[in-house]
């Protein structure tokens, strides 16, 4: 007999009673359920949602374009994609990869038309050294570590930028696969030349 | 990297990170609403037109069965019925409903730009001492072969980073830190790589620097921004 999702998630919304054990409350939501409520009518069950993405899905994409507003523009298009997709959405994925899935897929449609950048990642980089280099407290091996993260980025391309930026989400080989719709080699192999240039700049500096 | 290192990247990046602006938001949750909304709408007539049906196919029933008299007040349910379906479904309402929503997705909100400047379009929009800063490579004596040019690199000694950037004359404080930190670390690089006599891989790691900082009126080459610092070119 097929497992039937739609009637397991139904149940944890009337039950409510679903511990995450990755989260401080017990009686936290899951994101599939809570978008399935939305399909069913529930809007605050999509602000809730909203409320738990809409930072790190804005600053992933900001963190890849040229400015800001470009930013605010894909994050608009990629929130209008889950409302509109919420009642096709089948929960054998999670939300999360299926949300920035969808994201990767706006921000290569920018890339066609515009440059991949790194302006905005850099730049939030070279802030938090300044910030650091302000402090009386000594910061020398955190402001060593940014360096050599800038040396790194400066080095790698849009796919490997993307790829290192979605393993800091907390996404595994196989989600980040599936999101840039890639083979699970070719994230491991970005990865390992992320790592390796890494230490090349490590020895470069030191 | 280990996982320890993402992590600690992920601490450096959620710090410097950005809220999303309540513009954004706002339309966002709107948007959500009204299709929420409309789903309903649409759902609460299906629930209608399912019982009409139903209703219905009592009536043809009903009709078949019974004397000429029932027979006439069961015509005249059945007209009253298909009356009340016309009125509850009209297809252009629906589709109206429906292009709100889908007009409310393409609505265009103003995306109102801080007043803070841009720093990489600043940097096109600002006159820059770099024409006297460029003049001086025309004065340059670049030596003809790559002999010459190696032994530039090999003899002469790297810019002083604050002064390279007080020639560049940048005004804006944020380009001014955003370009010290680039040439920085693009000098250690370079610096490690003629001590290393990889006098080709530090002329890539200068256009690499080039490339990148935008903003920054650099020479073309690497031997060029060696002589114009010298002491005996000022």
């Amino acid at each position: 007999m097929p497992y039937d999702y739609r009637s397991m998630l139904k149940k944890k919304i009337t039950d409510n009673t679903e511990k995450d054990a990755h989260h401080c409350e017990p009686t936290l939501v899951k994101d599939e359920a809570l978008l399935l409520a939305y399909a069913q009518g529930d809007s605050n069950a999509f602000e809730t949602l909203y409320t738990r993405y809409k930072k790190s899905l804005f600053n992933h994409l900001r963190r890849q374009c040229s400015n800001s507003s470009i930013a605010e523009e894909l994050s608009h298009d990629v929130w209008l994609a889950v409302i509109k997709q919420a009642n096709s959405f089948e929960p054998k994925a999670l939300f999360k990869t299926w949300l920035y899935r969808i994201a990767h897929n706006r921000l290569v449609d920018y890339w066609r038309k515009n440059s991949h950048s790194k302006d905005l990642l850099l730049e939030d980089l070279f802030r938090q050294q300044h910030n650091l280099s302000n402090y009386s407290e000594d910061h020398s091996s955190e402001l060593i570590e940014i360096e050599e993260l800038l040396n790194l980025l400066t080095e790698l391309s849009a796919e490997q930028t993307s790829t290192l930026l979605l393993k800091v989400e907390g996404f595994s080989h196989a989600e980040i696969a599936q999101i840039t719709q890639t083979k699970q080699e070719t994230v491991k192999s970005r990865l390992r030349y992320a790592t390796k240039h890494l230490r090349l700049s490590v020895r470069a500096t030191s | 990297m280990t996982d320890e290192q993402f992590e600690r990247l992920k601490n450096h990046l959620d710090a410097s990170s950005k809220k999303t602006p309540s513009s954004l938001d706002s339309a966002i949750l709107l948007a959500a609403k009204q299709q929420s909304d409309a789903r309903q709408t649409v759902d609460d007539k299906r629930a209608s037109i399912s019982h009409i049906n139903k209703l219905k196919a009592y009536l043809f029933g009903l009709m078949q069965t019974t004397t000429a008299q029932s027979a006439f007040v069961s015509v005249a349910l059945t007209v009253f019925v298909f009356i009340a379906l016309a009125l509850v479904i009209n297809p252009e309402q629906q589709d109206r409903d429906q292009s709100s929503v889908a007009e409310s997705n393409t609505v265009q909100f103003n995306f109102e730009s801080e007043n803070k400047p841009d720093v990489i379009v600043a940097n096109k929009k600002r006159i820059l001492s770099s024409e006297q800063y460029l003049m001086q490579q025309k004065e340059l004596k670049m030596p003809a072969t790559q002999q010459g040019r190696d032994q530039i690199l090999a003899q002469m000694s790297l810019p002083n980073v604050p002064t390279l950037l007080d020639d560049m004359n940048l005004t804006e404080r944020d380009e001014r830190q955003f370009a010290k930190s680039l040439i920085s670390i693009a000098m250690q690089d370079i610096r490690v790589m003629i001590d290393s006599q990889n006098l080709n891989e530090a002329r890539v790691r200068y256009a690499r620097l080039k490339q990148s900082c935008s903003s920054c009126p650099l020479p073309d080459s690497l031997e060029a921004l060696l002589l114009m610092s010298s002491p005996s070119n000022t």
